[in-house]
Protein backbone atom coordinates (compact mmCIF):
# COMPACT_ATOMS: atom_id res chain seq x y z
CA UNK A 1 0.00 0.00 0.00
CA UNK A 2 2.77 2.34 0.93
CA UNK A 3 4.72 1.50 -2.20
CA UNK A 4 1.68 2.10 -4.37
CA UNK A 5 1.19 5.54 -2.85
CA UNK A 6 4.79 6.38 -3.59
CA UNK A 7 4.39 5.32 -7.23
CA UNK A 8 1.30 7.44 -7.63
CA UNK A 9 3.24 10.35 -6.20
CA UNK A 10 6.07 9.83 -8.62
CA UNK A 11 3.68 9.68 -11.56
CA UNK A 12 2.09 12.87 -10.35
CA UNK A 13 5.44 14.62 -10.27
CA UNK A 14 6.18 13.70 -13.87
CA UNK A 15 2.76 14.72 -15.15
CA UNK A 16 2.69 18.00 -13.34
CA UNK A 17 6.16 19.04 -14.34
CA UNK A 18 5.34 18.32 -17.97
CA UNK A 19 2.13 20.27 -17.86
CA UNK A 20 3.85 23.15 -16.12
CA UNK A 21 6.45 23.32 -18.85
CA UNK A 22 3.83 23.25 -21.59
CA UNK A 23 2.02 26.20 -20.05
CA UNK A 24 5.21 28.13 -19.56
CA UNK A 25 4.30 31.11 -21.69
CA UNK A 26 6.31 33.79 -19.95
CA UNK A 27 9.93 33.97 -21.11
CA UNK A 28 12.48 33.13 -18.50
CA UNK A 29 13.63 36.40 -16.95
CA UNK A 30 17.26 37.35 -17.36
CA UNK A 31 17.48 37.88 -13.61
CA UNK A 32 19.21 41.21 -13.66
CA UNK A 33 19.07 44.60 -15.22
CA UNK A 34 16.86 47.55 -15.86
CA UNK A 35 15.31 46.67 -19.20
CA UNK A 36 13.89 43.30 -18.27
CA UNK A 37 12.54 41.19 -15.48
CA UNK A 38 14.46 39.75 -12.58
CA UNK A 39 13.03 37.03 -10.33
CA UNK A 40 12.40 36.93 -6.64
CA UNK A 41 11.18 33.60 -5.39
CA UNK A 42 8.82 33.79 -2.45
CA UNK A 43 9.13 30.39 -0.88
CA UNK A 44 6.33 28.83 1.12
CA UNK A 45 8.64 29.06 4.11
CA UNK A 46 8.38 32.83 3.73
CA UNK A 47 4.63 32.61 4.31
CA UNK A 48 3.86 32.74 8.01
CA UNK A 49 0.61 33.08 9.94
CA UNK A 50 -0.12 36.49 11.38
CA UNK A 51 -1.47 34.89 14.52
CA UNK A 52 0.85 32.37 16.11
CA UNK A 53 -1.97 30.07 17.20
CA UNK A 54 -2.89 29.25 13.64
CA UNK A 55 0.26 27.36 12.77
CA UNK A 56 1.09 25.94 9.38
CA UNK A 57 1.29 22.59 7.70
CA UNK A 58 3.55 21.71 4.79
CA UNK A 59 3.95 18.52 2.85
CA UNK A 60 0.24 18.00 2.57
CA UNK A 61 0.60 16.70 -0.97
CA UNK A 62 2.76 13.68 -1.64
CA UNK A 63 6.42 14.49 -1.39
CA UNK A 64 5.80 18.16 -1.94
CA UNK A 65 6.36 21.14 0.25
CA UNK A 66 3.08 23.00 -0.08
CA UNK A 67 1.77 25.12 2.77
CA UNK A 68 -1.55 26.03 4.29
CA UNK A 69 -2.53 27.42 7.65
CA UNK A 70 -3.24 24.73 10.21
CA UNK A 71 -6.35 26.08 11.90
CA UNK A 72 -7.39 29.14 10.00
CA UNK A 73 -9.29 29.61 6.76
CA UNK A 74 -8.97 32.59 4.44
CA UNK A 75 -6.17 35.15 4.42
CA UNK A 76 -4.16 33.70 7.29
CA UNK A 77 -0.62 33.63 5.86
CA UNK A 78 1.47 36.53 4.70
CA UNK A 79 4.94 36.98 3.22
CA UNK A 80 7.19 40.01 2.90
CA UNK A 81 9.42 39.77 -0.18
CA UNK A 82 12.69 41.65 0.02
CA UNK A 83 12.92 43.24 -3.38
CA UNK A 84 15.51 45.93 -4.12
CA UNK A 85 14.43 49.43 -3.22
CA UNK A 86 13.10 51.31 -6.24
CA UNK A 87 12.34 48.16 -8.22
CA UNK A 88 9.17 48.15 -10.27
CA UNK A 89 6.86 45.18 -9.76
CA UNK A 90 6.11 43.70 -13.19
CA UNK A 91 4.56 40.29 -12.66
CA UNK A 92 3.67 37.41 -10.40
CA UNK A 93 3.12 33.71 -10.82
CA UNK A 94 1.89 31.28 -8.22
CA UNK A 95 1.81 27.52 -7.89
CA UNK A 96 -0.97 25.76 -6.11
CA UNK A 97 -1.99 22.36 -4.84
CA UNK A 98 -5.74 21.99 -4.99
CA UNK A 99 -7.86 18.89 -4.53
CA UNK A 100 -10.96 20.97 -3.95
CA UNK A 101 -11.57 22.46 -7.38
CA UNK A 102 -14.87 23.85 -8.59
CA UNK A 103 -16.10 24.03 -5.04
CA UNK A 104 -16.21 27.78 -4.87
CA UNK A 105 -13.40 27.61 -2.36
CA UNK A 106 -10.81 30.29 -2.87
CA UNK A 107 -7.10 29.52 -3.31
CA UNK A 108 -5.03 32.49 -4.31
CA UNK A 109 -2.60 35.29 -3.66
CA UNK A 110 -3.44 38.92 -2.94
CA UNK A 111 -1.17 41.98 -3.01
CA UNK A 112 -1.14 44.59 -0.30
CA UNK A 113 0.91 47.42 1.09
CA UNK A 114 0.88 49.34 4.33
CA UNK A 115 2.47 52.56 5.40
CA UNK A 116 5.92 52.30 6.93
CA UNK A 117 4.38 51.95 10.41
CA UNK A 118 2.12 49.10 9.40
CA UNK A 119 -1.01 51.22 9.30
CA UNK A 120 -3.31 52.04 6.42
CA UNK A 121 -3.24 48.62 4.75
CA UNK A 122 -4.17 49.05 1.13
CA UNK A 123 -5.31 46.35 -1.27
CA UNK A 124 -3.23 46.64 -4.42
CA UNK A 125 -5.00 43.95 -6.37
CA UNK A 126 -5.45 40.24 -6.82
CA UNK A 127 -2.59 37.90 -7.63
CA UNK A 128 -3.10 34.55 -9.33
CA UNK A 129 -6.02 32.39 -8.24
CA UNK A 130 -6.59 28.68 -8.66
CA UNK A 131 -10.19 27.89 -9.44
CA UNK A 132 -10.58 24.72 -11.43
CA UNK A 133 -7.27 22.91 -11.33
CA UNK A 134 -7.10 19.57 -9.58
CA UNK A 135 -3.74 18.55 -8.14
CA UNK A 136 -0.40 20.30 -7.77
CA UNK A 137 0.98 22.27 -10.63
CA UNK A 138 -1.37 24.92 -11.84
CA UNK A 139 0.34 28.20 -12.07
CA UNK A 140 -1.04 31.44 -13.24
CA UNK A 141 1.02 34.32 -14.56
CA UNK A 142 -0.16 37.86 -14.15
CA UNK A 143 1.26 41.00 -15.65
CA UNK A 144 1.45 43.61 -12.91
CA UNK A 145 2.99 46.48 -14.85
CA UNK A 146 -0.34 48.31 -14.91
CA UNK A 147 -0.25 48.31 -11.11
CA UNK A 148 2.75 50.63 -11.41
CA UNK A 149 3.88 49.58 -7.94
CA UNK A 150 7.39 50.53 -6.97
CA UNK A 151 9.22 49.11 -3.96
CA UNK A 152 9.74 51.87 -1.44
CA UNK A 153 10.94 50.77 1.98
CA UNK A 154 11.00 54.30 3.31
CA UNK A 155 7.31 55.00 2.83
CA UNK A 156 5.60 51.65 2.73
CA UNK A 157 5.81 47.90 3.09
CA UNK A 158 4.69 45.57 0.32
CA UNK A 159 3.42 42.12 1.23
CA UNK A 160 1.52 39.13 -0.11
CA UNK A 161 -1.44 37.44 1.50
CA UNK A 162 -2.25 33.81 0.76
CA UNK A 163 -5.99 33.29 0.67
CA UNK A 164 -6.71 29.61 1.33
CA UNK A 165 -10.29 28.67 2.08
CA UNK A 166 -9.58 25.11 3.23
CA UNK A 167 -7.40 24.38 6.24
CA UNK A 168 -7.76 20.61 5.97
CA UNK A 169 -4.90 20.08 3.51
CA UNK A 170 -7.03 20.00 0.40
CA UNK A 171 -5.73 23.41 -0.68
CA UNK A 172 -2.19 24.76 -0.38
CA UNK A 173 0.31 27.06 -2.04
CA UNK A 174 3.56 25.65 -3.40
CA UNK A 175 5.39 28.83 -4.26
CA UNK A 176 5.30 32.29 -5.74
CA UNK A 177 7.62 34.05 -8.15
CA UNK A 178 7.70 37.80 -8.30
CA UNK A 179 9.08 39.60 -11.34
CA UNK A 180 10.56 43.06 -11.03
CA UNK A 181 12.71 45.54 -12.87
CA UNK A 182 15.49 47.65 -11.47
CA UNK A 183 15.02 51.34 -12.12
CA UNK A 184 17.40 54.27 -12.29
CA UNK A 185 16.09 57.19 -10.21
CA UNK A 186 14.36 59.86 -12.26
CA UNK A 187 16.39 62.97 -13.00
CA UNK A 188 16.31 65.47 -10.13
CA UNK A 189 15.25 69.08 -10.76
CA UNK A 190 18.67 70.63 -10.09
CA UNK A 191 22.20 69.72 -11.14
CA UNK A 192 25.02 68.74 -8.77
CA UNK A 193 27.82 69.53 -11.21
CA UNK A 194 28.52 72.68 -13.23
CA UNK A 195 29.47 70.76 -16.36
CA UNK A 196 26.52 68.32 -16.26
CA UNK A 197 23.44 70.54 -16.60
CA UNK A 198 19.93 69.14 -16.43
CA UNK A 199 19.79 68.80 -20.23
CA UNK A 200 22.99 66.73 -20.46
CA UNK A 201 22.25 63.34 -22.06
CA UNK A 202 23.76 61.50 -19.07
CA UNK A 203 22.36 63.89 -16.44
CA UNK A 204 20.03 61.33 -14.84
CA UNK A 205 22.78 58.72 -14.50
CA UNK A 206 25.53 60.99 -13.23
CA UNK A 207 23.13 62.41 -10.64
CA UNK A 208 22.29 58.86 -9.55
CA UNK A 209 25.98 58.15 -8.95
CA UNK A 210 26.49 61.41 -7.15
CA UNK A 211 23.38 60.88 -5.05
CA UNK A 212 24.69 57.46 -4.03
CA UNK A 213 27.99 58.90 -2.85
CA UNK A 214 29.94 56.93 -5.42
CA UNK A 215 31.48 60.03 -6.95
CA UNK A 216 32.04 63.57 -5.78
CA UNK A 217 33.12 64.73 -9.24
CA UNK A 218 36.53 65.73 -10.55
CA UNK A 219 36.92 68.86 -8.45
CA UNK A 220 35.82 72.50 -8.70
CA UNK A 221 32.16 71.47 -8.78
CA UNK A 222 32.60 69.62 -12.07
CA UNK A 223 32.24 65.97 -13.03
CA UNK A 224 34.31 66.00 -16.27
CA UNK A 225 31.90 63.68 -18.12
CA UNK A 226 33.92 63.67 -21.34
CA UNK A 227 37.28 62.90 -19.81
CA UNK A 228 38.40 59.33 -20.38
CA UNK A 229 38.36 57.33 -17.20
CA UNK A 230 41.57 55.75 -16.00
CA UNK A 231 41.84 52.22 -14.70
CA UNK A 232 42.52 53.72 -11.29
CA UNK A 233 39.31 55.79 -11.32
CA UNK A 234 37.43 52.73 -12.53
CA UNK A 235 38.63 50.83 -9.48
CA UNK A 236 37.34 53.60 -7.19
CA UNK A 237 33.94 53.66 -8.89
CA UNK A 238 33.45 49.91 -8.71
CA UNK A 239 34.78 49.45 -5.19
CA UNK A 240 32.55 52.22 -3.85
CA UNK A 241 29.51 51.19 -5.87
CA UNK A 242 29.63 47.57 -4.76
CA UNK A 243 30.89 48.19 -1.25
CA UNK A 244 33.87 45.96 -1.92
CA UNK A 245 35.28 43.90 -0.34
CA UNK A 246 34.59 42.73 3.15
CA UNK A 247 36.00 39.61 4.68
CA UNK B 1 2.31 12.72 9.31
CA UNK B 2 3.04 9.48 7.47
CA UNK B 3 4.36 11.48 4.58
CA UNK B 4 6.66 13.32 6.91
CA UNK B 5 8.06 10.08 8.24
CA UNK B 6 8.63 8.75 4.75
CA UNK B 7 10.41 11.93 3.77
CA UNK B 8 12.49 11.60 6.89
CA UNK B 9 13.60 8.10 6.01
CA UNK B 10 14.47 8.92 2.43
CA UNK B 11 16.48 11.94 3.49
CA UNK B 12 18.24 10.02 6.21
CA UNK B 13 19.22 7.23 3.87
CA UNK B 14 20.67 9.61 1.33
CA UNK B 15 24.39 9.53 0.87
CA UNK B 16 26.18 12.44 2.37
CA UNK B 17 28.28 14.16 -0.21
CA UNK B 18 31.04 16.64 0.29
CA UNK B 19 33.66 16.20 2.93
CA UNK B 20 33.39 16.98 6.58
CA UNK B 21 35.63 19.98 6.99
CA UNK B 22 35.48 20.93 10.56
CA UNK B 23 33.83 20.16 13.82
CA UNK B 24 34.81 22.54 16.52
CA UNK B 25 33.62 25.29 18.76
CA UNK B 26 36.31 27.93 18.76
CA UNK B 27 38.23 29.38 17.15
CA UNK B 28 36.43 29.81 13.87
CA UNK B 29 39.74 30.82 12.39
CA UNK B 30 40.15 27.14 11.59
CA UNK B 31 38.34 28.00 8.37
CA UNK B 32 39.46 30.67 5.95
CA UNK B 33 37.40 33.79 6.38
CA UNK B 34 35.32 34.35 3.26
CA UNK B 35 35.81 37.54 1.31
CA UNK B 36 32.05 38.16 1.05
CA UNK B 37 31.88 39.38 -2.54
CA UNK B 38 32.88 38.45 -6.00
CA UNK B 39 33.22 35.67 -8.47
CA UNK B 40 36.37 34.00 -7.26
CA UNK B 41 35.71 33.67 -3.56
CA UNK B 42 33.12 32.83 -0.97
CA UNK B 43 30.41 35.13 0.31
CA UNK B 44 28.34 34.30 3.36
CA UNK B 45 24.56 34.07 3.70
CA UNK B 46 23.21 33.54 7.19
CA UNK B 47 19.83 31.96 7.82
CA UNK B 48 19.06 32.60 11.49
CA UNK B 49 16.91 30.26 13.57
CA UNK B 50 14.18 32.91 13.60
CA UNK B 51 13.71 32.46 9.83
CA UNK B 52 12.91 28.77 10.20
CA UNK B 53 9.29 27.67 10.39
CA UNK B 54 7.96 24.29 11.37
CA UNK B 55 7.08 21.83 8.66
CA UNK B 56 3.94 20.81 10.52
CA UNK B 57 2.12 22.26 13.48
CA UNK B 58 -1.10 20.31 13.11
CA UNK B 59 0.02 17.47 15.35
CA UNK B 60 0.82 19.89 18.12
CA UNK B 61 4.48 20.46 17.31
CA UNK B 62 5.62 23.72 18.75
CA UNK B 63 8.99 25.36 19.08
CA UNK B 64 10.52 27.66 21.57
CA UNK B 65 13.62 29.80 21.64
CA UNK B 66 16.10 29.91 24.45
CA UNK B 67 15.61 32.70 26.88
CA UNK B 68 17.31 35.48 25.01
CA UNK B 69 18.20 38.09 26.17
CA UNK B 70 18.34 36.97 29.79
CA UNK B 71 20.26 33.83 28.93
CA UNK B 72 22.38 35.77 26.45
CA UNK B 73 21.88 33.26 23.67
CA UNK B 74 19.37 32.59 20.93
CA UNK B 75 18.65 29.07 19.80
CA UNK B 76 15.51 27.27 18.68
CA UNK B 77 14.23 23.80 19.51
CA UNK B 78 11.05 21.77 19.27
CA UNK B 79 9.06 20.81 22.33
CA UNK B 80 7.91 17.26 23.02
CA UNK B 81 8.61 15.66 19.66
CA UNK B 82 11.32 15.97 16.98
CA UNK B 83 11.05 19.26 15.15
CA UNK B 84 11.32 19.65 11.39
CA UNK B 85 12.25 23.22 10.56
CA UNK B 86 12.41 24.62 7.04
CA UNK B 87 13.73 27.86 5.58
CA UNK B 88 14.62 29.14 2.12
CA UNK B 89 17.70 31.29 1.62
CA UNK B 90 17.41 34.09 -0.92
CA UNK B 91 20.71 33.94 -2.75
CA UNK B 92 21.51 35.77 -6.01
CA UNK B 93 20.48 33.87 -9.14
CA UNK B 94 23.37 32.07 -10.76
CA UNK B 95 25.48 31.91 -7.62
CA UNK B 96 27.14 28.57 -6.86
CA UNK B 97 26.79 27.27 -3.33
CA UNK B 98 30.15 26.25 -1.96
CA UNK B 99 29.77 25.91 1.78
CA UNK B 100 27.13 24.66 4.21
CA UNK B 101 27.39 25.14 7.96
CA UNK B 102 25.14 24.21 10.86
CA UNK B 103 25.42 26.05 14.16
CA UNK B 104 23.82 24.01 16.88
CA UNK B 105 23.96 22.67 20.40
CA UNK B 106 23.76 18.96 21.09
CA UNK B 107 23.71 17.90 24.72
CA UNK B 108 21.80 14.68 24.05
CA UNK B 109 23.81 11.41 24.07
CA UNK B 110 21.56 9.79 21.45
CA UNK B 111 19.71 12.40 19.43
CA UNK B 112 21.26 14.96 17.11
CA UNK B 113 20.59 18.10 15.21
CA UNK B 114 20.61 17.33 11.49
CA UNK B 115 20.60 19.78 8.60
CA UNK B 116 19.82 19.11 4.94
CA UNK B 117 20.22 21.33 1.95
CA UNK B 118 17.71 20.55 -0.80
CA UNK B 119 16.84 21.88 -4.20
CA UNK B 120 13.03 22.08 -4.38
CA UNK B 121 11.18 22.74 -7.60
CA UNK B 122 8.40 25.25 -7.88
CA UNK B 123 5.83 22.63 -6.91
CA UNK B 124 7.72 21.82 -3.75
CA UNK B 125 9.24 18.51 -4.82
CA UNK B 126 12.61 18.36 -3.12
CA UNK B 127 15.80 16.45 -3.71
CA UNK B 128 17.71 16.03 -0.50
CA UNK B 129 21.20 16.76 -1.65
CA UNK B 130 23.53 17.40 1.22
CA UNK B 131 23.20 16.58 4.87
CA UNK B 132 25.20 16.91 8.04
CA UNK B 133 24.92 16.05 11.68
CA UNK B 134 25.29 18.30 14.66
CA UNK B 135 28.34 18.55 16.80
CA UNK B 136 28.29 15.67 19.22
CA UNK B 137 27.62 16.05 22.87
CA UNK B 138 31.27 16.03 23.73
CA UNK B 139 31.40 19.54 22.30
CA UNK B 140 27.95 20.82 23.24
CA UNK B 141 27.75 23.97 21.14
CA UNK B 142 29.55 24.69 17.91
CA UNK B 143 29.43 24.25 14.18
CA UNK B 144 29.75 21.53 11.62
CA UNK B 145 30.47 22.40 8.05
CA UNK B 146 30.70 20.83 4.64
CA UNK B 147 32.61 21.89 1.56
CA UNK B 148 29.89 21.55 -1.08
CA UNK B 149 31.74 23.31 -3.88
CA UNK B 150 31.83 20.12 -5.94
CA UNK B 151 28.09 19.47 -5.67
CA UNK B 152 27.14 21.74 -8.55
CA UNK B 153 24.47 23.57 -6.57
CA UNK B 154 23.62 26.64 -8.59
CA UNK B 155 20.96 29.09 -7.44
CA UNK B 156 18.08 29.16 -9.88
CA UNK B 157 15.16 30.98 -8.22
CA UNK B 158 13.02 30.53 -11.32
CA UNK B 159 12.00 26.88 -11.25
CA UNK B 160 14.07 25.69 -8.31
CA UNK B 161 14.63 27.04 -4.86
CA UNK B 162 17.16 26.06 -2.22
CA UNK B 163 15.51 24.82 0.94
CA UNK B 164 17.20 24.08 4.24
CA UNK B 165 15.75 21.55 6.65
CA UNK B 166 16.93 21.34 10.24
CA UNK B 167 15.75 18.51 12.46
CA UNK B 168 16.03 18.78 16.22
CA UNK B 169 15.65 15.15 17.16
CA UNK B 170 15.24 15.12 20.90
CA UNK B 171 12.27 17.43 21.22
CA UNK B 172 13.95 19.01 24.21
CA UNK B 173 16.34 21.90 24.71
CA UNK B 174 19.14 19.35 24.55
CA UNK B 175 19.11 19.59 20.75
CA UNK B 176 18.76 23.14 19.47
CA UNK B 177 20.15 25.32 16.72
CA UNK B 178 21.11 28.93 16.16
CA UNK B 179 21.14 28.93 12.37
CA UNK B 180 22.73 27.83 9.15
CA UNK B 181 25.34 29.55 7.02
CA UNK B 182 25.71 29.13 3.29
CA UNK B 183 28.77 30.18 1.35
CA UNK B 184 28.41 31.04 -2.33
CA UNK B 185 30.24 32.53 -5.29
CA UNK B 186 28.80 34.92 -7.81
CA UNK B 187 29.02 33.72 -11.40
CA UNK B 188 29.14 35.54 -14.71
CA UNK B 189 26.76 33.91 -17.20
CA UNK B 190 28.50 31.53 -19.60
CA UNK B 191 29.07 32.96 -23.08
CA UNK B 192 26.04 32.66 -25.36
CA UNK B 193 26.16 31.02 -28.78
CA UNK B 194 25.75 34.19 -30.80
CA UNK B 195 27.27 37.64 -30.61
CA UNK B 196 25.19 40.76 -30.00
CA UNK B 197 27.80 43.10 -31.44
CA UNK B 198 29.66 42.97 -34.76
CA UNK B 199 32.95 44.05 -33.24
CA UNK B 200 32.81 41.57 -30.36
CA UNK B 201 32.70 38.16 -32.04
CA UNK B 202 32.35 34.96 -30.05
CA UNK B 203 36.14 34.52 -29.94
CA UNK B 204 36.80 37.99 -28.51
CA UNK B 205 38.60 37.70 -25.15
CA UNK B 206 35.91 39.80 -23.43
CA UNK B 207 32.99 38.24 -25.30
CA UNK B 208 31.42 36.58 -22.25
CA UNK B 209 31.46 39.74 -20.18
CA UNK B 210 30.28 42.14 -22.86
CA UNK B 211 27.37 39.81 -23.63
CA UNK B 212 26.52 39.65 -19.94
CA UNK B 213 26.29 43.45 -19.82
CA UNK B 214 24.29 43.58 -23.01
CA UNK B 215 21.83 40.91 -21.89
CA UNK B 216 21.32 42.70 -18.60
CA UNK B 217 20.22 45.83 -20.42
CA UNK B 218 23.19 47.77 -19.05
CA UNK B 219 24.57 48.67 -22.46
CA UNK B 220 23.18 48.78 -25.97
CA UNK B 221 26.60 49.34 -27.50
CA UNK B 222 28.07 52.41 -29.18
CA UNK B 223 25.77 52.44 -32.20
CA UNK B 224 25.65 50.72 -35.61
CA UNK B 225 25.53 47.31 -33.95
CA UNK B 226 28.97 47.78 -32.41
CA UNK B 227 30.21 47.90 -28.84
CA UNK B 228 33.60 49.62 -29.45
CA UNK B 229 35.45 47.46 -26.90
CA UNK B 230 38.82 49.20 -27.43
CA UNK B 231 37.61 52.78 -27.19
CA UNK B 232 38.46 54.60 -23.96
CA UNK B 233 35.41 55.09 -21.76
CA UNK B 234 34.52 58.56 -20.51
CA UNK B 235 33.51 59.36 -16.96
CA UNK B 236 30.03 60.15 -18.24
CA UNK B 237 29.65 56.74 -19.89
CA UNK B 238 30.94 55.10 -16.74
CA UNK B 239 28.15 56.79 -14.79
CA UNK B 240 25.55 55.36 -17.16
CA UNK B 241 27.02 51.85 -16.85
CA UNK B 242 27.07 51.90 -13.06
CA UNK B 243 23.71 53.60 -12.52
CA UNK B 244 21.98 51.13 -14.83
CA UNK B 245 23.86 48.12 -13.49
CA UNK B 246 22.96 48.81 -9.88
CA UNK B 247 19.56 50.44 -10.35
CA UNK B 248 20.81 53.56 -8.58
CA UNK B 249 19.80 55.53 -6.58
CA UNK B 250 16.59 55.20 -4.65
CA UNK B 251 16.04 56.85 -1.31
Amino acid sequence: MRRRTAWLGLAGVVIFSLSARAQDARPRPKTYGISQDSIYHVSITDFVPWQSGWGTKDDSFIGALARHAASCSGTCLYAIPRLPNGALLTGIEAYFCNSNPDSGRVLGIELYKTWYDGSNAQYLGPGPYSATHNGCGEFAIMDLTSLNFQVNYYDNQFYLLANIDSDDGSQAIAGVNLFYRLQVSPAPPTADFGDVPTNHPYFQFIEALSGSGITAGCGNGDYCPDRPITRGEMAVFLAKALGLQWP
Amino acid sequence: MKTTIRLSLSLASMLLSGSLLAQATEPRALLPKPKSYGTDQISYYRVAASEFTLLDTTSGVVYTDTAYPTANNYERYSVGVPGWFVASPHLPSGAVVTYFELDSCDEDPVNDVVAYLSQCDILGHCNGLIGMQSVNNAIPCGFTSLDVSSNGLQVDNYRNQLTITVITQSGTSNTRFAGVILGYKLQVSPPPLFADFNDVPTDHPYFQFIEALSNSGITAGCGNGDYCPDRAITRGEMAVFLAKALGLQWP
